[in-house]
């Protein structure tokens, strides 16, 4: 039982450390801000997420649990909103995109909308 | 003076004062006499001290049984998506040629409270390729990573279940 407990955990780590690994590296090798955002806002909050499971279940008692399932809570409510204040800031001040970048208007229309040719003409 | 008011609501005051003082043993459990008597008298030190910027009269904030069972299970679809969402990230990252194709979609939101519109653009921010750019009205600025994504966001599942959480409250008075 304790062996399994011990597999489980590592196995947790591993992955949380895993999903970390992979938005640090998304982060290096994507072209531009936009598609950087993808890699750090998804992986962090899964990989901190599995990080702190796997402390769960090693720490003593339930006030220590209660800390870090309020830590979990707020990385998950406050990643998204960091990630949105970046990005709306780099689409307003005008950050520069990868050449292949599409603009698609789909304001009351079906998805594959009508093209548009930049960002003048697509704000919200 | 600034500091005596008057309580307005008593009912509304021994709630929020019994919610704080549940926090209070949550963090420190131990049922010493000095620990609840410093709870207690914090608890409703801070209730009276905030107490007119708690009771606005004339702004219900109500939310009926159904909505958080409802909340609960949207909850565990945003759990499952985010987990694709990671792989499908880990993909993209570690494959050598990178297949992104990415860009901007402006999409219309059926979602007619603000605050139901607030918890789904950050449910689009966490999940499969997608990130919400900019929110404004029913308008939303979406940034896609592949072509894919982007045709997956724009009649995504989820929309309707919060569409549903949304229309079975009790203050509803939309269309």
């Amino acid at each position: 039982m304790k062996l399994l407990m011990e597999l489980v955990v590592c196995f947790l780590l591993w992955s949380g450390m895993f999903f970390l690994f992979v938005g640090t590296l998304g982060l290096i090798r994507l072209p531009d801000i936009y598609t950087r955002m993808h890699a750090t806002s998804k992986c962090d909050t899964l990989g901190t997420g599995l990080i702190l499971l796997a402390l769960m279940t090693q720490v003593g008692g339930y006030n220590e649990v209660v800390k870090l399932v309020m830590i979990g809570a707020f990385i998950w409510t406050i990643n998204p909103l960091v990630t949105h204040a970046i990005g709306s800031t780099a689409y307003i001040r005008g950050e520069d995109h990868t050449a292949e970048t599409f603009f698609k208007d789909c304001y009351d229309l079906p998805y594959p909308g009508k093209d548009v040719t930049g960002k003048e003409d697509i704000r919200a | 003076m600034y500091y005596i008011k008057r309580i307005i609501d008593p009912k509304g005051f021994l709630i929020i004062t019994v919610i704080l003082l549940g926090f209070w043993f949550l963090m420190s459990p131990t049922l010493s006499v000095v620990n609840i008597i410093i709870g207690t008298s914090c608890c409703l030190g801070i209730t009276y001290f905030w107490s007119p910027d708690l009771f606005r009269p004339g702004s219900p904030m109500g939310f009926t049984p159904i909505q958080v069972i409802k909340l609960m299970g949207y909850l565990v679809h945003l759990g499952y998506n985010i987990l694709i969402a990671n792989f499908a990230v880990a993909k993209i990252v570690l494959s050598p040629k990178m297949p992104i194709s990415p860009g901007f979609i402006l999409l219309q939101t059926k979602l007619r409270k603000e605050l139901s519109r607030v918890l789904y653009a950050n449910s689009i921010t966490l999940t499969p390729g997608t990130i919400t750019i900019d929110l404004n009205g029913d308008r939303l600025l979406v940034h896609a990573i592949t072509d894919e994504a982007a045709e997956g966001v724009a009649n995504w599942y989820m929309e309707d279940k919060m569409r549903g959480i949304e229309v079975s409250s009790k203050f509803w008075s939309g269309p």
